[in-house]
């Protein structure tokens, strides 16, 4: 009896957590510009304005364009980083890793205040390259976290047995160390193409109105109007955060980016 | 830190050239940290010790002189706090179920509450000010029925119920890890002993769970005190936190100083409460390791 | 006599694999039933079901003239010892072993000074307050055990208790556990794939394989009169000859077998039957003069056990393995030998299947 009356609670629940995302989506689709329950009728057309607008589709291509320069800046920086902390002895490790994940642990406008305050004062300018920058920082972690991870699960002598077999250090690591935590790797990249289509904290403060991703023209606009085409541009960033996630199943399984999330206990 | 790498070492019989090597991999990130976030935080903090270029405290003193910016960070402390609670209650069946439920149906749930959390926290909040706006689905709903009610949008309660949903996956996750550690015959040993299934929850499985607890709520706390966005769109002006007045006094007030300041405090407040509630738990915690 | 717990005709399948098929037993007031069997022989499932854990789908479960199949196990008056022991990290050793008497809500006078009296029984009187994690696997082990004594539960279950220690810490336990068990007089299941455990802790046993109930008799019925082929493998036999039943002589059954004629105990079988005859390696003597039954062969393997050497002597295109005494035995690979051994120590098993008892002690040489 407490199964049944668990199950209905977690379907009451998983069918909430969907509901508010759903609901705009729902939105995007009405054919009535204001928003209305139950929607008057069935449009693309918000969607269509939205990828004609110069204001949404440059925030759209702009949001890309950082998602990629994020994603692979992150995963070459953090893989780096997590090989290099292998190297150094345990105490070391420890105090650097807490360094490199300690971006998580700060109110993230505080990174986004400091960096916009650091660039003003030398007269640079708002661009991908500091977005970039700045969404790196709480994007590294985590591929530093999953890289890390998955060291654990290799078999030290693995890489022993190809060393004394005549492997150099950069082959032991293409023909054994990297094919084994390629699935972190790849994991790593997508989260970090995630992180940087979802982040607002930080984006907010290093825009311009030249540069402005996706989601902070989003927050622009919704501060002022609630209606069906804010809807759509939210659909589109739900659209982009779902294929990402698709793809990471499809290629490694989508456990890989819930150890992500996961804090050291 | 379960997160230090310990089985994952490099061979130590390795030559320490190889290990020099390696480890001027780390360099790079280094760099970066140290020059585009370590250099400008101290920049920050700098300047809201400093606001007119010498040491001073005014900036502090012109926070926590005025009652209003007190009630903000009560607010953000007590906003952060109930979602934290609620997320822990709503959140706790949900990982049970997710514990035992392993193979089947999990996939549904897994999706369906974990997934929101790639989703950007704007597209979230959006969706809760359609849903609590003055014609949103909740009104038109009790309204529908005869219950006749404000909106919840720019209310406290708006704001909290958003945070929650933005952050109970993050509890689930944590719970969820800390119930899949129990040794399972532990509720059996109970079970035999006379205990019926209430007793060994709360006798059993609960208090194993304290790690789970506590790790979920010191990340639920910590995110739902520096969120900005969710506040910021469901609450508004009406629901001003720590963050939000980062942005206002860093964004459209510019007084630099003074935000950096007020961010500072939210970074101090918020590690205070988590250092407090930590120490409080760690204590009966050594008894409670899994015996193998 | 009663039988105090009366599992009757108990089935449990998984889809295709039946985990117990039509398995029955009895255990009598304070009698320890050791359930014995290879890995996946259904030994634990049943324990289960007797528990209450698994439910099962034909069959039931009696105690004391009640039918519990249907009750819950917090309400079986049961107790179980596990083998990771199941210790509560959280509680100390003595909320521990108080867990069961607060289940029944006991005064907590009453429970304090149970509490002490079970520790006290285990010999771990000073460890009330130390925690699971401070205490070696042994002491661990007693705490499990004194945490289901002290509710005097009316039927004790325990599930491999010892096979998580090490071999020389586990033949010390087994005796005391013994010890321990029969003081209490609580009727007893233990479940256990270790035969030496099994000879030394229990009243009863019962060999399970795939599900069924293989032989239920005494340790040394079962030790000396192995019923089946498996029973006797089971239990060390390692020698296994096909042969037929020609006629019966002097009190003994003559049986026509690759080694000529063999004289044994006769077991109700009849002229023309066909046989499998079983000998312990241990009963067969160097020498003509052991009994009446001699082999004389070529010395074809002889390997070092200790106390004895393991000979293995192939006559008439058969094999036969015996362990001499070391002392006694100055045999070289190639020496013709002779053994004895008398009837009384060879057994008549029924013939399972043409060739299995060939194919039970090929099994036997392979595993050495």
């Amino acid at each position: 009896m407490m199964n049944r009356v668990l199950t209905v609670y977690v379907a009451i629940v998983s069918g909430l957590m969907i509901f508010p995302i759903a609901i705009v989506i729902v939105a995007s689709l009405n054919s009535a510009a204001y928003l209305s329950f139950p929607p008057s009728g069935f449009s693309l057309t918000w969607y269509q304005q939205v990828m004609s607008d110069p204001i949404w589709s440059d925030a759209l291509w702009l949001t890309l364009k950082i998602g990629v320069a994020v994603a692979s800046l992150s995963t070459v920086l953090g893989v780096a980083a997590a090989l290099g902390l292998r190297a150094v002895d345990n105490t070391l490790s420890g105090v650097l890793q807490t360094f490199f994940l300690s971006p998580l642990m700060l109110p993230t406008v505080l990174i986004g205040l400091a960096l916009m305050q650091f660039y003003q004062s030398l007269g640079v300018r708002a661009s991908v390259l500091t977005v970039t920058l700045g969404q790196l920082l709480i994007a590294c972690p985590y591929v530093i976290r999953l890289v890390l991870a998955s060291f654990n699960g290799i078999d030290p002598r693995l890489e022993r047995a190809a060393s004394i077999l005549g492997a150099n250090p950069v082959r032991v690591f293409w023909h054994v160390t990297f094919p084994l935590i390629r699935h972190a790797v790849l994991a790593g990249f997508l989260f970090s193409f995630i992180v940087s289509l979802d982040d607002v904290n930080i984006a907010l403060f290093l825009s311009d109105t030249h540069t402005t991703p996706l989601p902070v023209q989003l927050f622009s606009y919704i501060e002022q109007n609630a209606d069906s085409l804010g809807a759509a541009a939210a659909s589109l960033l739900v659209l982009l955060a779902c294929l990402a996630v698709f793809i990471c199943d499809r290629i490694v399984g989508i456990e890989w980016l819930f150890g992500a999330k996961q804090r050291s206990s | 830190m379960s997160t230090t790498v310990e089985n994952g070492r490099l061979p130590a019989a390795g030559n320490s050239l190889l290990r020099l090597n390696a480890g001027l991999l780390l360099v790079p990130a280094l760099l970066f940290y140290a020059a585009l976030f370590v250099w400008p935080l101290v920049l920050s903090t700098w300047g809201s010790f400093a606001p007119a270029g010498q040491l001073s405290l005014e900036t502090y003193a012109h926070f926590f002189g005025d009652e209003f910016y007190r009630s903000v960070l009560w607010r953000s402390m007590r906003i952060s706090a109930i979602t934290t609670l609620m997320t822990l209650i709503i959140g706790y069946p949900i990982a049970v179920y997710l514990s035992q439920n392993w193979r089947k149906g999990r996939s549904l749930v897994v999706f369906l509450v974990i997934a929101p959390m790639f989703v950007s926290a704007v597209v979230r909040s959006y969706g809760w000010i359609i849903i609590l706006g003055p014609n949103g689905i909740l009104s038109s709903l009790m309204n529908s029925i005869g219950i006749p009610m404000g909106h919840l949008l720019y209310s406290e309660a708006g704001v909290i119920i958003a945070l929650t949903h933005v952050f109970l996956p993050f509890m689930v996750i944590a719970l969820v890890g800390s119930l899949q550690q129990i040794d399972p015959s532990l509720a059996r040993a109970a079970q035999i002993l006379g205990a019926n299934g209430v007793s060994v929850f709360l006798r059993v499985i609960l208090p194993l769970t304290l790690p789970g607890i506590s790790a979920g709520s010191v990340i639920v706390f910590c995110l739902a005190a520096s969120g900005f966005v969710t506040p910021a769109l469901v609450g508004g002006a009406a629901v001003p936190v720590m963050p939000y007045l980062v942005y206002k006094e860093g964004l459209l007030v510019l007084n630099w100083p003074f935000a950096s300041a007020v961010a500072l405090i939210l970074l101090v407040a918020t590690a205070l409460v988590t250092a407090i509630y930590t120490f409080a738990v760690r204590d009966g915690a050594s008894k409670r390791r899994v015996v193998r | 006599m009663d039988a105090h717990l009366d599992v009757r005709r108990l089935r449990k399948a998984y889809g295709d694999f039946v985990a117990l098929d039509d398995v029955s037993f009895t255990a009598a007031s304070g009698e320890i039933v050791a359930l014995l069997g290879p890995s996946g022989c259904g030994k634990t499932t049943l324990l289960n079901v007797i528990a209450g854990f698994l439910s099962p789908d034909k069959g039931t479960v009696i105690v004391d003239g009640r039918d519990i199949v249907r009750v819950p196990p917090h309400k079986r008056d049961m107790a179980m010892v596990f083998q990771n022991y199941a210790l509560f990290p959280h509680m100390s050793v003595e909320h521990n072993v108080a867990f069961g008497l607060k289940m029944r809500s006991i005064s907590s006078g009453e429970v304090g000074q149970r509490v002490q009296e079970a520790l006290e029984l285990v010999q771990l009187g000073g460890l009330g307050k130390r925690y699971p994690k401070e205490l070696s696997g042994g002491q661990q082990q007693r705490v499990a055990l004194a945490r289901a004594l002290v509710v005097r539960p009316s039927v004790l279950l325990l599930d491999e208790p010892l096979s998580n220690l090490d071999a020389l810490l586990r033949k010390r336990m087994r005796e005391e556990m013994r010890q321990i068990l029969k003081s209490a007089n609580i009727t007893t299941v233990v479940v256990t794939h270790d035969q030496e455990e099994a000879l030394v802790s229990a009243d009863r046993i019962v060999l399970l394989a795939s599900g069924r109930v293989e032989q239920s008799s005494t340790p040394n019925e079962l030790y000396e009169r192995p019923q089946t082929i498996f029973s006797a493998r089971f239990m060390d036999v390692t020698n296994f000859l096909d042969g037929t039943v020609i006629g019966h002589e002097r009190g003994n059954a003559v049986v026509e077998t690759a080694f000529g004629r063999l004289r044994a105990e006769v077991e109700g079988c009849t002229v023309g039957d066909r046989v499998t005859v079983a000998i312990r390696p241990e009963n067969i003597t160097k020498g003509e003069d052991a009994g009446e039954n001699c082999v004389t062969g070529e010395v074809i393997s002889s390997t070092y056990h200790g106390p004895v050497r393991r000979i293995e002597i192939e006559a008439n295109g058969a094999r036969l393995i015996a362990d001499i005494p070391v002392k006694r035995c100055l045999s070289k690979i190639g020496d013709r030998l002779s053994v004895s051994w008398p009837a009384d120590d060879t057994r008549i098993l029924p013939n399972e299947e043409p060739g299995a008892s060939m194919e039970a002690s090929a099994a036997e040489r392979v595993l050495q």
